[in-house]
């Protein structure tokens, strides 16, 4: 069987990756590309007696100097690239804009074939292409075709196969033909673009409004445009926190409750060590819990993401919020990011793969961290309320200076590190269109597979490492003689200074670098509070309990979509009554607010802390966990030695 | 004149685009071309939209400054209820942004005590 590399060329947006969907079903994989977070996409077919593999270069306007990483990639790929043929997709509504590029492609002498995508919305608009004049102009196979529905798509294999097979190279002298005296190269491009334009198009008139203009009237109006954005930002944000977190606390407590107790109690009958039944149930599967805990809430957000952005309201948004945005050296872009921080830092560092420069991806998520999520929240809560008068006015002071820390960050690195002028902004907007659900769920769940594999691998080997320093050395009753309770008291003269120099506190901040809000069970444990049960474990009065939770799980995720109040930001006060008695003794409210400030400022969650790693890169994550500890060490400072 | 100085609702003519900066080339390729018709659909803080049929483009002041239009017609009426002034008549100057410039203090008090401070 003969393998062919094809790559798939065009505009942005010009629907190659539905092309490409269809095309690929399910051998459809995305990742990035080499050294770079830039998104890769690609997949394969079978045709006849040939292997076809697609490779989906993102989307650029021309050849000849990138403005963006994404560009270079494209550019170096098609200079450099070792490939058999070029699928060139062209939105068939802008084509005379599509058709500059089409030139440049044609000089780059490679076997090419056109596909006339979104032809039916081209229809739509009164456009008619004659696509067999577009042909013979060219000397390339052009085929219509329809990116949402798959129509025409298959159409392009035996097109491609030909192509190669019978070596068809495109007309590239058709440039040199053009007779126009003393004109520059651009011009002599731009005049043919034109004439070809007007030789294979016709247009009829229409009276109709096309819905785009319609809804940018309302979406792009200067007042009303902000109150419909509020309201989109609004839903998708609580959507996607309360969509998925009824299934968190499935997954949580079906781990922990069902997973975990299980595969200790068939591991202890099969008589294996305990240490190394409890490494297996509760560290690897505990691990395991961990990673799969944020499967839920990394579907829903790739899901909202995609739709808005392959609806076109996306880089409309951008529009809307680069008038503020821009004021502070950031994309307006950035505010669906920073949004999504205060539910999870990690969904939001995600999202910041909307940008397209990689220092503005950069600054913004080095901003994220500081928005403070609703983990921190449970936090702030019980030691707000255990502590202070006033919970509700400190908790909200707590959330400003976060986004005042956030802003000071941004303004710091893009004077220093990340150095950039924001001057030139351009931007097409793409019309509006109602994605196919198809290409969407499949899109979720290559991203979702991409997260596990490069995120998730780490959160898990690091969690187990996190659950060897609490049960390290073998057979280690006491949290304080174990690895991670000698750690907190050789860390505890460093807490000293801001009030938290008692071991039992900082070995607490150890295991909540897992999920900050564990950081309350783990004080209830270190200060004896609650004693870990032994609990006995039935299978089958344990299997029905997690398919009654699912099932409530369900419930609670469809009910969610009926309240208005996101039920994500809503704290349920657990019985922590004694708890409470006993945090009293260890801190005073002065040494509390200074703790309350360090877990609002230093970066302590490894999904975070590897979200940052996968998405900008190590020495970034790491300086960054830096950063953030001598941040939240001089702020803990400042604010216990002013308040006390 | 130049795009930037192009109002909102205003119908113009792209007459050359100076310079020969990448950015600029990238801009021709997104459609907007020597010879084009645009019609100015909001002008909202440092941001032109402009369209035309299917194609609107967001461009900054400063990248409009380097494109020389023609102005074809003066339509404000097609911005009566869509300009940015509705929201922007509160911060009169894009610069300020509703917060009154104040007066950058020096560091005369640092002068005073540290003279090293002070510049030749």
């Amino acid at each position: 069987m003969k393998k062919l590399i094809i790559v798939l060329v065009g505009n942005p947006n010009v629907g190659k990756t539905s092309i490409l969907n269809h095309l690929a079903g399910t051998n459809l994989m995305i990742g990035n590309w080499p050294g770079v977070t830039v998104e890769k996409r690609s997949g394969k077919t079978f045709f006849q007696d040939y292997e076809l593999e697609l490779v989906d270069l993102p989307g650029i306007y021309t050849l000849e100097q990138a403005t963006s990483e994404d560009e270079s990639i494209t550019i170096d790929y098609l200079t450099k690239g070792q490939y058999d043929l070029i699928l060139h997709v062209i939105e068939s509504p802008r084509l005379e804009r599509d058709l500059y590029l089409t030139t440049q492609l044609l000089e780059l002498k490679k076997p090419m074939v056109i596909a006339l995508n979104m032809i039916d919305e081209a229809q739509a608009l009164g456009i008619s292409i004659n696509e067999r004049r577009l042909s013979e102009l060219f000397q390339v196979k052009v085929v219509k075709t329809v990116g949402r529905t798959g129509e025409g798509v298959k159409e392009l294999l035996p097109a491609l196969v030909e192509t190669y097979e019978k070596k068809l190279l495109p007309h590239f002298e058709i440039l040199s033909l053009s007779q126009l005296p003393g004109a520059t190269e651009e011009d002599k491009r731009l005049a043919l673009v034109k004439g070809i334009y007007a030789e294979i198009v016709r247009r009829e008139f229409f009276p109709k409004r096309p819905l785009t203009e319609i809804l940018d009237n309302l979406l792009l109006h200067p007042v009303l445009g902000f109150f419909f954005l509020f309201f989109i930002l609004y839903f998708t944000f609580k959507l996607t926190f309360d969509l998925s977190s009824p299934f968190i606390d499935f997954i949580d407590g079906f781990v922990q409750d069902f997973l975990a107790p299980g595969i200790l109690t068939l591991l202890k009958n099969l008589e294996v060590p305990l240490f190394l039944s409890r490494l297996i149930s509760e560290a690897f599967f505990g691990g395991l819990g961990i990673v799969l805990s944020f499967v839920p809430l990394v579907a829903v957000i790739y899901f909202f993401l995609t739709l808005l952005e392959t609806s076109g309201y996306l880089p409309r948004v951008a529009f809307l919020m680069d008038r503020f945005t821009h004021k502070v050296g950031l994309h307006g872009q950035s505010v669906i990011p920073l949004m999504l921080g205060f539910g999870c830092n990690v969904p939001a560092i995600l999202a910041t793969r909307t940008l397209q420069d990689r220092l503005d991806r950069l600054l913004l998520i080095a901003m994220i961290p500081f928005m403070s999520c609703s983990a921190r929240l449970v936090v702030f809560s019980f030691f707000a309320l255990t502590f202070f008068p006033y919970p509700a006015l400190l908790i909200f002071a707590l959330y400003l200076v976060g986004i005042l820390l956030a802003f000071l960050t941004s303004i710091f690195l893009r004077k220093s590190l990340l150095k950039k002028e924001l001057s030139h902004f351009v931007m097409d907007l793409p019309p509006y269109r109602l994605p196919s659900l198809k290409v969407l769920f499949k899109i979720v769940f290559l991203h979702l597979k991409n997260f596990i594999v490069r995120a998730g691998t780490i959160i898990f080997a690091l969690s187990v490492l996190v659950w060897l320093a609490l049960n390290l050395p073998p057979g280690v009753e006491k949290l304080e003689d174990s690895v991670a309770g000698k750690v907190g008291k050789t860390l505890a003269p460093l807490f000293e200074p801001i009030g938290l120099g008692d071991w039992r506190i900082t070995t607490s901040l150890i295991p909540a670098f897992l999920a900050r809000e564990a950081i309350l069970s783990n004080l209830a444990v270190i200060l004896k509070v609650e004693e870990k049960e032994e609990v006995s474990f039935t299978f089958e009065e344990k299997a029905k309990e997690q398919v009654t939770k699912l099932w409530v799980a369900v419930k609670e995720s469809f009910f969610s979509l009926f309240s208005l109040y996101p039920k994500a930001l809503l704290v349920e006060e657990e019985e922590k009554g004694s708890l409470r008695g006993e945090i009293k003794k260890v801190l005073s409210p002065t040494s509390a607010l200074s703790f309350l400030f360090f877990i609002l400022i230093y970066n302590s969650c490894i999904a975070t802390f590897v979200t940052m790693w996968k998405e900008g890169s190590r020495n970034f994550a790491l300086g960054f966990l830096l950063y953030s500890f001598l941040l939240a060490w001089t702020v803990s400072f400042i604010v216990y030695k002013l308040v006390s | 004149m130049t795009l930037n100085e192009a109002q909102c609702g205003d119908l113009i003519l792209i007459k050359e685009i100076k310079g020969d900066e990448d950015i600029l080339k990238k801009i021709m390729a997104m459609g907007l071309r020597k010879g084009s018709q645009f019609e100015v659909y909001r002008k909202c803080g440092r941001n032109l939209l402009l369209r035309n049929g299917a194609n609107r483009f967001i461009i900054s002041n400063k990248l409009a400054e380097k494109i020389e239009i023609e102005l074809l017609a003066r339509k404000p009426e097609n911005c009566e209820n869509v300009s940015c002034n509705l929201s922007e008549d509160t911060c009169p100057k894009e610069e300020d942004f509703c917060i009154p410039k104040r007066k950058k203090k020096g560091w005369g008090f640092f002068k005073k005590v540290y003279p090293f401070f002070a510049k030749e």
